[in-house]
């Protein structure tokens, strides 16, 4: 019999990865699933996340084990936008310096297994990326298509000209 | 006469009508089967930016535009008198779409050039648009005519959460106000229009002001002596506002607390004031003068005397020191009876060195003399 502290989480790629149950509960998608099933031996397989990303994901949330449990999401209508622009830590932006494919996967990955922190942090290195480039420089550093028409992307240029590219 | 379509023409038809849709199948997937960019990742991606970078973003593509836009104008920051504030007025005036997401309003009214009801319209006509109910907070630095125009659109009437700082801030009746009122912007606006009353008590200011660079903001809070601990909350709240939000670099800070003029002033002076800036004085620069006695401090003041702190703060955030001021301030038995703060944007100053172990500028203790 297992340990029942602990979980195998298995990546799509067939990786197994024996992690404590605390650590798992980070994610919010994997806790509904081990209370649905109670104890358990079995290994919960992570069919969206490939070996490198669950490692990265498990990584991150060992580190982040102790941190408080934080619900709030983004609101930028209710709360003040501004008050979201919290710096992210040394560690954090360490553990992101990767390459941008695997940057947006360990996001993607976080957002489906439902790991708040995770996405926060990534969201905020990706924001961070963002500030003070103009459209045509965000596209390019993103391979982002623009799919505005001439008559639009001049009506968004006239609308929003008081944000002046640099 | 008609024109028949050869086979070579037919064929490059062919070739337009597929790289069209080859291009719409490029636009389609590009949005869709790209997980990168799930609209909920995207959301949470430009809630971390600040509206200028929201709009820029909302113009990547059509997928981030809602997301973005709705950042962008949630809060409306109107520096009064740049460029930037003019052409942003210009949009929300002209966009209802654009008016919908605005919920939190900052305006910073520059104090020189006053307000009347055609410039009010210019910059501000946009807030007749908005509706009733539809903002959650509302604050605004200026005058007392701007204070005044402001509280009668029905948004700001009915925002639960609404701060108006002026000249003129919430007056009580009790503390002879308005001789005290009249010299506190007497004694502003000779701080803001006199480089050579600047050079005065610092002497390695050669700040050139000009309608191009002067001062952009005034805010001075008169109140009861027993009201001042609110108002500095206020005012501290302000601050943090302020600073957490978009001053350009090379703006200046000024912060002046003072305090009314009677018997207890001197007292107030020598130790609770010296105390509060204490902590603040370092040994390589002018903002570590310790406060000394009030004859050795002079200025050219209007005739009345008041005392005050002056605290001069390059752009770069040294929140912290003036959060700290503040606090202790309002932990003080006799906290002061007037605070005012002015952002100023100078690009032609000269000969001046920072402390860049505090961030303060410089500060100096002024002293109006009264005239014999």
């Amino acid at each position: 019999m297992g340990d029942s502290n602990r979980l195998t989480l298995v990546a799509s790629d067939g990786g197994k990865f024996v992690v404590d149950k605390e650590v798992v509960q980070m994610s919010v998608l994997l806790k509904n699933m081990i209370e649905d099933l109670g104890e358990t031996d079995e290994s919960i397989p992570i069919p969206n996340v490939t070996s490198p990303v669950l490692t990265k994901v498990i990584e991150f949330c060992e580190n982040h084990r102790t941190d408080a449990a934080r619900t709030d999401g983004p609101n930028v209508d209710g709360d003040d936008a501004r008050m979201r622009t919290a710096v992210v830590s040394d560690w954090d932006r360490q553990f992101f310096d990767v390459d941008q494919d695997l940057m947006f996967e360990i996001i993607v990955a976080a957002n489906y297994l439902d790991i708040k922190s995770l996405v926060d942090v990534g969201c905020k290195v990706v924001a961070d990326m963002i500030k003070g480039k103009s459209p045509q420089e965000i596209r390019d550093l993103f391979d982002i298509v623009n799919d505005f028409s001439p008559e639009e992307e001049a009506a968004l240029r006239k609308e929003n000209e008081w944000a002046n590219d640099r | 006469m008609s024109t028949e379509l050869t086979w070579s023409s037919w064929a490059s038809v062919a070739a337009t009508l597929s790289a069209v849709k080859d291009k719409f199948v490029e636009f389609i997937t590009a949005r869709y089967s790209d997980p990168r960019f799930f609209d909920d990742i995207v959301l949470e991606i430009v809630s971390y930016l600040d509206p200028p970078d929201a709009a820029r973003a909302a113009r990547v593509c059509t997928q981030w535009r809602p997301h973005a836009t709705r950042v962008a104008y949630t809060h409306v920051i109107l520096h009064t008198e740049t460029y930037t504030s003019v052409l942003l007025a210009r949009s929300l005036g002209e966009s209802q779409s654009l008016r919908g997401y605005v919920r939190h309003i900052t305006i910073i009214h520059c104090f020189p050039s006053g307000i009347n009801l055609r410039v009010y319209k210019s910059m501000y006509g946009w807030l007749e648009g908005l509706p009733a109910g539809s903002l959650r907070t509302f604050r605004a630095m200026g005058d007392h005519v701007l204070g005044y125009h402001l509280r009668s659109e029905p948004a700001v009437r009915t925002c639960p959460e609404v701060q108006i700082l002026g000249d003129v801030f919430d007056f009580p009746g009790s503390v002879g106000e308005s001789v005290r009122h009249r010299h506190t912007t007497d004694m502003a606006f000779l701080e803001i229009s006199s480089s050579e009353f600047l050079s005065r008590f610092f002497p390695d200011w050669t700040a050139t002001w000009s309608r191009a660079h002067r001062v952009l903001i005034h805010v001075t809070i008169v109140c009861a002596v027993e009201d001042v601990d609110s108002r500095l909350q206020h005012l501290r709240a302000s601050i943090s506002l302020l600073f957490s939000s978009t001053i350009p670099r090379g703006a200046t800070m000024w912060l002046a607390i003072g305090y009314q003029r009677d018997a207890i002033d001197a007292v107030i002076w020598n130790s609770e004031l010296s105390q509060l800036l204490g902590p603040h004085v370092l040994s390589d620069c002018l903002c570590t003068t310790p406060v000394t006695s009030p004859e050795t401090q002079t200025g050219p003041g209007p005739g009345l005397a008041q005392a005050a702190a002056v605290l001069v703060v390059r752009g770069s955030l040294p929140l912290s020191t003036v959060d700290t001021l503040l606090s202790r301030m309002g932990q003080c038995a006799q906290p002061p009876s007037w605070a005012s703060l002015r952002i100023a944007y100078t690009s032609q100053v000269a000969g001046t060195v920072g402390c860049g172990e505090c961030g303060v500028y410089r500060h100096g203790i002024v002293r109006w003399r009264p005239e014999a």
